[in-house]
């Protein structure tokens, strides 16, 4: 399947061209939101993982950390998706060639799936009949996953 | 005055090695800022959910003292982690980040946080045993939770304008941003 | 019974998933690593 096409189209739509001729928009609605809703996502994901490996709110039953983070996550997941897709529609072609918007979109795509195929059918029960070294396991993949995807992403702006 | 004053300082500083070398090398100073970005979600990940907390959106059922006392130390290590590689940041530019407007209304925003952080703790200590356990806190300690959350966001916002040189001096400004800004005649 | 016999093929699944993510994370890391050192070496001798 030829990506390039949709790339060129991206640059020409309407994100596209308010996101390359205002650039006080790109900055603020596009990178500031996007850092913001990292903080919020990250929050998120930290929150849930360390708990899952006792290291923080040790006295709070990881059920329900787990739960409440999920929450903000997906909030958060919905706000860094929308301010995501508005800057890489202004750089679209830029993007396409970039190594790390692909790694970036690898990882993102393989931690959208972990989250909701995996890591929430797993923790929706009882956390205690789950056995702890696949908590671990799974708390360490998704702070690396995500760690992942936030770090390829500021480095798409060193290696444009 | 004190813009000229900051104008020496600023180019005193960015004639010694360190910075010439962290801004000049490959590498390092994209590692430095990266891990200043990078460690908003401990930092500001952890602020928001004591917020979120005060103003009853995350973790109703837990209490609120609980939350902000455990998330009070990942927090700090987050800020340490920021507050050094930004020391390290400005150290790296500092001739340009000095005549940053941005960067001066994140430094105001920044100290006002610091107040507003204060005040919310010391609110909070005082009265916390009579209302810990409610989903909300009360109504001036969810001002300050409001409050700080929109001081970060401005934070974030301004710190991220840094970058973009629009209202610096070889602009064409009016003469209040151009004070504000820094600037000094040539 | 039925109950834990299907969190045990969660807990697989979940076990297999997350080794892989942490497997690919090391092997990406690692040649980003490699690539840069590579890259100083080149840039400063």
């Amino acid at each position: 399947m030829e990506l390039l096409p949709f790339f060129e189209w991206a640059e020409t739509s309407f994100l596209g061209y308010i996101g390359k001729t205002y650039g006080g928009v790109y900055a603020t609605f596009g990178q500031s939101v996007h850092l913001m809703a990292l903080a919020v996502l990250g929050g998120s994901v930290l929150i849930a993982d360390l708990r899952l490996l006792n290291v923080i709110l040790k006295d709070v039953p990881s059920e329900i950390v787990a739960d409440q983070a999920h929450k903000w996550f997906k909030v958060a997941l919905a706000v860094i998706l929308s301010s995501g897709v508005f800057m890489a529609a202004a750089v679209a072609q830029r993007m396409y060639y970039n190594d790390f918007f692909w790694a970036k979109m690898s990882a993102l795509l393989v931690g959208i799936i972990f989250v909701f195929a995996v890591k929430r059918p797993l923790l929706n029960g009882t956390h205690a009949d789950i056995h702890p070294m696949v908590i671990r396991l799974v708390a360490i993949a998704s702070i690396l996953i995500w760690f992942s995807v936030a770090a390829t992403g500021r480095w798409i702006g060193f290696s444009g | 005055m004190i813009n000229e004053i900051l104008v020496q300082f600023a180019e005193w500083l960015y004639a010694t090695g360190g910075s010439r070398a962290i801004e000049e090398s490959f590498y390092l100073y994209n590692w430095i800022e990266t891990t200043h970005v990078l460690t908003i979600m401990l930092c500001l990940g952890m602020l928001a959910f004591i917020d979120l907390r005060m103003l009853g959106y995350a973790m109703p059922d837990v209490s609120a003292s609980t939350i902000a006392d455990r998330l009070n130390i990942p927090m700090m290590i987050g800020f340490s982690i920021m507050f050094i590689t930004g020391l390290l940041l400005f150290y790296a530019k500092p001739t340009y980040t000095n005549q940053s407007i941005w960067f001066r209304i994140k430094m105001v925003l920044l100290v006002v946080a610091f107040f507003n952080a204060i005040r919310f703790h010391r609110h909070m200590k005082a009265s916390e045993s009579t209302w810990s356990n409610e989903p909300r806190a009360p109504l001036n300690l969810r001002v300050s939770a409001a409050l700080s959350l929109g001081l970060w966001a401005g934070v974030v916002t301004t710190g991220r304008l840094i970058a973009y040189d629009w209202y610096h001096c070889y602009r064409d400004l009016p003469g209040w941003l151009s004070a504000a800004a820094g600037c000094v005649a040539e | 019974m039925t109950l834990k016999k299907e969190l045990g093929a969660r807990e697989q699944i979940a076990a297999v998933v997350a080794g892989a993510i942490i497997l690919s994370g090391i092997i990406y890391w690692g040649y980003q690593f490699v690539v840069m050192l590579e890259f100083l070496e080149m840039a400063y001798g």
